[in-house]
């Protein structure tokens, strides 16, 4: 009985130290979804302004460039995951995860092969554990990425889809990440980030909008070549970003479910070790009166 | 009137002659009690003032009783049979007899009741013996120190927490974990010992059932006799259905036909199956003679229940006859619980305990020895010296595995050091595993933990090493002399090792693994995942500015 109280106790105890851990994530978690999404703020205007310049470039000539041209015999496709390096972020990998294994079967029926580039501790122990290969993985800022990282991860892809899949590079280039729609919802999804495609612009646009009548120097092709790794490279860093910001939002809400979850525990466990206690304290008490009432009989009948 | 012709002579011739023959020693006296209340197995006598503590009592229609409470008035009688023929205001006459049981070699082989009558229906059983159940256990000075092994045949008990002859080792676990098994297997094992003929090996077994169930009995009993070892065992029975009485007495029966043999210098093995049923049945007995209870309802000397029951195992000294009496004593414990009263009683009397525990027995590790807690306090001394060569290192190599354990799933992360350890200490606890009745004799226990420990198995997969154990041992019964040399010398010299190692190596080239020994592969999942949709697949675009 003393045994049953004790046991108890003690997982009474370390509940209550893990909600105070899972607290504390959570409330660090909710900090960091503000600086996610104060870094993607701050990255809209280099983000537009590079936009632009694409889109008037393209506007006023028409060159190809080997970035924006559509590959008649797509061998290989690089798909591109964007998960995060800890854990404790509940299906927020696996989300991730799953969308880029059905991409890869869509791909594979298109009897396409698929590359795998990886950013995230997560991601790349998936696919280690099931021996696959990754082309190049990328760890240590799920949680907070520069453009720096933004732009190496950038000029990898850029380098392999140039190369061709007969010169050992990719055809395609795929990119599966979490969209941060809002507080409350972040979707896995996939985006087909290179070949780039030039669509017509469909509605007038606004006076301030115009673009002024470009000249290119020494030519457009140039300053295409100069403009659009940088332009994926805005893109990624994008894509890394809202991921961050839903990382972050994951992890809160499994954080707060967790603790809400010790909560309960801890209320069930203190119930229990009280029955256990009343209980002994009964089975004393009927002892000593049976033991006493036992005596006293004994005492009459002489 | 006719003269009287009586002469005063003869008056007094035929008094005297009355006088010189009257001899008071032919008067038969007999104290004659009478029931005054009868119920639930318990009887209140009164008027039998000479009654002897723990003296046999005859009812009118012939059951017997036990004296227990003798107070003022009365006397608080248990009573061994039947109690519904037993009503108030019968007679109670007394035996003179203290309680005691016949006692002899007559027994051996047949199944009686804790009174010796026997029950197994096989008629009379010839003794020209009693003795008296309460007799004292062996002083100090008639004891000597345990040295003789005692072999259980099963590689987990016999290595790490081996038996002495005249220890008390007590087997503790939940119900259903195995300890009866333990049990047989021991008495199985004897059998070797019984061929020989020689007295000093030969140990005369004794199994006391207390509030088995019948069948459960009659199953043991059957599976003593299908491995031959009935012949040189007797049981002991006070099933379920008996009164408290004769559960009460059923371990104390036994222990008087095991000393018996034991002061006549034999060796005996005595199991008693098991004794929490008995504490409850003393307790039983105890609320109704209305002694106080104590702790758990159990009257206060329900400690003294035991230990006067399990100190009259021993090893006698050269000057009593060098017998000895091991005790097997088998405690059921609720959930686990070791720290409940009879357990920790138990615990505290005898020379050491093996833990039964029911996570192993699911886990298939049978016999589910817990040899982390299980302990001997005997040990070394009651091993052969080849078994102790051997079987050093085991203990500590288990105990590093199961420090270990937890972290076997993820055996392909750790360094060379950790898997080496992990593989050696799944392959160990895969040896340890034995079947039901099949005990191992002492030398082929030495070869297959000597294969454990140098790590010949090493190489061969966990699930193929009983199967790689069972084959060599029987490629050494036919081949070479390693066997006989362990069993004739007891010893685990250089060149025998040396020649065990040889033949290992020859076995191992013929033997025929079924699969690859990979350890720590664990297969990849293969999932399933649906293809995405066509549409679902964004693409990124460049728009082109609408000109005017």
């Amino acid at each position: 009985m003393a045994g049953q109280q004790r046991v108890y106790r003690s997982r009474i105890k370390s509940t209550t130290s893990m909600k105070k851990i899972f607290s504390a994530m959570e409330l660090i978690a909710t900090s960091r979804i503000a600086k996610a999404r104060a870094a993607v703020e701050a990255s809209t205007p280099y983000a537009r302004a590079i936009t632009r310049a694409v889109s008037a470039v393209a506007t006023f000539s028409d060159t190809d460039h080997p970035l924006t041209t559509e590959k008649t015999d797509v061998k290989r496709a690089a798909v591109l995951m964007l998960t995060s390096d800890r854990g404790m972020a509940g299906a927020y990998s696996s989300n991730v995860i799953k969308e880029s294994e059905r991409l890869a079967e869509l791909l594979r029926s298109e009897g396409k092969e698929i590359s795998s580039y990886v950013v995230g501790r997560k991601g790349v122990a998936f696919l280690r554990f099931r021996r696959r290969a990754i082309e190049q993985e990328w760890t240590g800022f799920s949680e907070a990425p520069t453009y720096d990282h933004a732009r190496e991860i950038g000029d990898v892809l850029v380098d392999a889809f140039v190369k061709g899949s007969d010169d050992d590079g990719v055809d395609e280039i795929h990119v599966v990440y979490t969209r941060f729609v809002n507080m409350v919802t972040q979707q896995a999804e996939v985006i087909r980030l290179l070949p780039l495609e030039v669509v017509e612009g469909v509605e007038e646009p606004e006076e301030a909008d115009v673009l002024p009548l470009y000249e290119f120097e020494p030519n457009a092709e140039q300053v295409l070549d100069a403009l659009l790794p940088r332009y994926i490279g805005s893109r990624i860093y994008n894509c890394l970003l809202q991921a961050a910001a839903s990382e972050q939002a994951a992890r809160q809400r499994a954080m707060k479910s967790a603790s809400d979850n010790a909560e309960d525990l801890i209320r069930l466990y203190t119930r229990l070790a009280n029955q256990a206690r009343q209980a002994e304290i009964t089975q004393e008490i009927s002892e000593i009166v049976s033991g006493s009432d036992a005596l006293a009989s004994a005492g009459v009948e002489q | 009137m006719a003269e009287l012709t009586i002469r005063p002579e003869e008056i007094r011739d035929a008094l005297d002659s009355f006088v010189a023959s009257y001899d008071p020693g032919t008067a038969s006296r007999e104290e004659v009690g009478r029931v005054t209340e009868a119920s639930d197995g318990i009887a209140r006598v009164e008027g039998l003032p000479g009654v002897m503590s723990q003296e046999l009592l005859r009812f009118e229609d012939g059951t017997l009783g036990l004296a227990l409470n003798l107070d003022v008035r009365e006397v608080g009688v248990v009573i061994l049979g039947e109690f519904s023929g037993i009503e108030e205001g019968q007679e109670v006459k007394r035996t003179g007899e203290v309680l005691s049981v016949p006692v002899g070699d007559a027994f051996l082989g047949r199944v009686v009741d804790p009174l010796g009558v026997p029950i197994d229906g096989l008629g009379e059983i010839e003794t020209t013996e009693r003795r008296a159940l309460e007799l004292q256990a062996p002083s100090v000075v008639q004891r000597k120190s345990v040295h003789e092994p005692l072999q259980t045949g099963i590689k987990a008990i016999d290595s790490m927490t081996p038996i002495g002859r005249g220890q008390r080792q007590l087997i503790i676990g939940d119900r259903q974990t195995g300890k009866t098994a333990v049990a047989i297997d021991t008495i199985i094992n004897q059998k070797q010992f019984w061929e020989s003929g020689d007295p000093a090996q030969q140990v005369r077994c004794i199994y006391v059932a207390i509030g088995q169930k019948g069948s459960t009995i009659a199953g043991v009993r059957g599976a003593l006799e299908e491995a031959g070892a009935l012949e040189y065992t007797t049981i002991v029975a006070a099933p379920a259905s008996d009164n408290a009485g004769f559960k009460y007495l059923a371990p104390y029966t036994g222990s008087a036909i095991g000393q018996h043999w034991m002061y006549d210098g034999k060796h005996v093995l005595i199991v008693f199956d098991d004794l929490s049923k008995q504490a409850e049945a003393y307790r039983a007995v105890s609320l109704l003679l209305r002694r106080p209870p104590g702790r758990e309802a159990y009257p206060g000397d329900v400690f003294y229940l035991h230990s006067r029951l399990l100190e009259r195992c021993a090893k006698l000294n050269d000057e009593m006859g060098s017998g000895s009496m091991t005790g097997l004593p088998l405690v059921e414990t609720k959930a686990n619980d070791v720290s409940a009263y009879i357990p920790t009683n138990v615990i505290s009397i005898t020379d050491g305990q093996i833990f039964l525990e029911s996570d192993l027995f699911n886990a298939n590790q049978r016999p589910a020895v817990n040899v982390g807690v299980s302990v001997s306090r005997v040990g070394g001394a009651a091993q052969v010296k080849a078994m102790k060569t051997v079987a050093g290192s085991l203990r500590v190599d288990l105990a590093q595995y199961r420090a270990l354990e937890s972290f076997a799933m993820f055996a392909s992360d750790l360094d060379a050091a950790s898997r080496q350890q992990l593989s050696r200490g799944q392959r160990l606890m895969e040896l340890l595993k034995q079947g039901q009745y099949a005990p191992f004799p002492v030398e082929e226990q030495v070869v297959s933990i000597w294969l454990g420990t140098t790590g010949a198995l090493d190489k061969i997969a966990v699930s193929e090493v009983r199967r790689f154990e069972s084959e060599l041992l029987d490629h050494l019964r036919r081949n070479g002399k390693v066997l006989e040399t362990i069993r004739e010398t007891g010893k685990m010299e250089d060149d025998t090792a040396k020649a065990l190692e040889d033949e290992v190596n020859t076995f191992r080239e013929g033997f025929t693994s079924e699969h690859d020994a990979e350890h720590g592969a664990v297969e990849a999942g293969h999932e399933e995942s649906e293809a995405l949709e066509d549409e679902s697949v964004e693409q990124e675009q460049i728009v082109r500015q609408k000109r005017g």
